[in-house]
């Protein structure tokens, strides 16, 4: 079963500040621990995509009729609204696998080394329906 | 009781082709790694014990398998490359590149941290670099200098074989580096070559010189995160360091790379 596992920037349960007032070793332990996260999803063949956004300054929202030109309005939404800031796409046997990978996720080491305690998205990924 | 190691390989198979498959655009590629894995499997388990995650263990022997192909990959351009050189051995420009992608290549050891982290150039242990390709390298880079009439591969060859020869950034012949982006640059008008010769011309002349040939160069790249990256580490070489965090965060807001991108966050953090 695939599930998306989504992080946007708000969302943050923990005391900890944005990342720009963190210090060098606690970023390079965040950093590290996202990826030695991903490896091990790679290892266990869970893992079938995951990435990273560029920053909500560089996004684009579009709106068309189809007909005249589209609508284009650059980013950071002017709503305020939690843009995506990640997703992991994995491949688990089960809704409580997905559960603990986003588990983990969510207690990446940040401030003081403390956990970050943000707030994770998990949806399963519709499938194809069974064949008759 | 002996564990039916063919039946639970056949019984695997689907799920780790299903795995690799969806992780690697080349599904034949995909297949004959699995393939591979399978065999492996045969072979090991009956020897060794069926692992605890039988499916993990075949995606991860075909992963590593399609990653050792893209290393072939990039061996076989290599050799491409040298056919090539040995079939036109006169022709500077072939030279000229074969010796880029060998003092190219000879650095990719000292690129990555423990975990994946970008390294630059400056910060790189050079003993990590392959000796062997950096001697091949600045021999064929010599070669098609002496040519004459220098063109693009030939000049950035002699440019990576100046920095590849040096102990250390400190101790890299900045001068000759610099000689060098200025023929680049008459040659080719890049505004990215104008971008590494403004940190060359830092290197011999002072940050402030190097921060005053950016001007300009940034209508030309129209965007994206170098040219904040390279005045980011010009204001820090010119001790300002306020200056410098500012443009290593519009940087790193501007990365599409997310190893640059953590990089240039760490560098913002480092100067706070």
């Amino acid at each position: 079963m695939r599930y998306m596992i989504m992080m946007d920037y708000g969302g943050v349960e923990s005391a900890c500040e944005p990342m720009d007032r963190w210090t060098p070793e606690e970023l390079q332990a965040h950093f590290a621990f996202q990826a030695a996260l991903q490896a091990e999803l790679a290892e266990r063949g869970e893992f079938v995509d995951g990435q990273g956004l560029a920053s909500p300054d560089q996004a684009k929202f579009v709106v068309s009729d189809g007909v005249g030109a589209p609508v284009v309005i650059d980013g950071p939404y002017p709503e305020g609204k939690e843009l995506l800031a990640g997703y992991w796409l994995v491949d688990v046997d089960s809704l409580d696998r997905a559960i603990e990978i986003a588990a983990r996720a969510s207690a990446a080491p940040a401030q003081g080394g403390l956990p970050i305690k943000q707030r994770i998205e998990v949806r399963e990924v519709m499938s194809a329906p069974a064949a008759e | 009781m002996t564990t039916d190691v063919e039946g639970l390989l056949r019984r695997c198979a689907p799920q780790a082709l299903g795995a690799v498959a969806r992780r690697h655009a080349d599904f034949a590629a995909a297949e004959d790694a699995v393939q591979e894995a399978l065999l492996a499997g045969a072979q090991q388990w009956p020897r060794d014990g069926v692992p605890d995650n039988p499916v993990g263990w075949l995606v991860r022997v075909a992963v590593r398998r399609l990653a050792d192909e893209h290393r072939e990959v990039t061996a076989r351009r290599r050799r491409e490359a040298r056919v090539l050189h040995a079939a036109v051995p006169d022709d500077a420009e072939v030279t000229g590149l074969l010796a880029l992608l060998l003092l190219t290549e000879a650095r990719r050891p000292a690129r990555s941290g423990p975990h994946g982290e970008l390294v630059p150039l400056a910060e790189q242990d050079r003993s990590l670099w392959d000796r062997r390709l950096v001697v091949e390298g600045v021999h064929l880079a010599t070669d098609a200098l002496r040519a004459g009439r220098p063109g693009e591969h030939t000049l950035q060859a002699c440019i990576a074989a100046l920095h590849d020869q040096a102990p250390s950034s400190e101790a890299t012949d900045w001068p000759q580096v610099l000689a060098l982006y200025d023929r680049l640059h008459a040659l080719t008008g890049s505004p990215v070559v104008a971008l590494h010769r403004a940190v060359a011309l830092a290197m011999v002349h002072g940050p402030a010189r190097g921060l005053a040939a950016l001007d300009g160069v940034a209508e030309r790249l129209g965007g994206g995160h170098r040219l904040h990256a390279v005045r980011a580490h010009l204001l820090e070489l010119d001790g300002r360091p306020r200056d410098a965090v500012e443009a290593y965060r519009h940087a790193a807001a501007a990365a599409t790379n997310l190893r640059e991108r953590e990089y240039l966050t760490l560098k913002a953090a480092r100067l706070t």
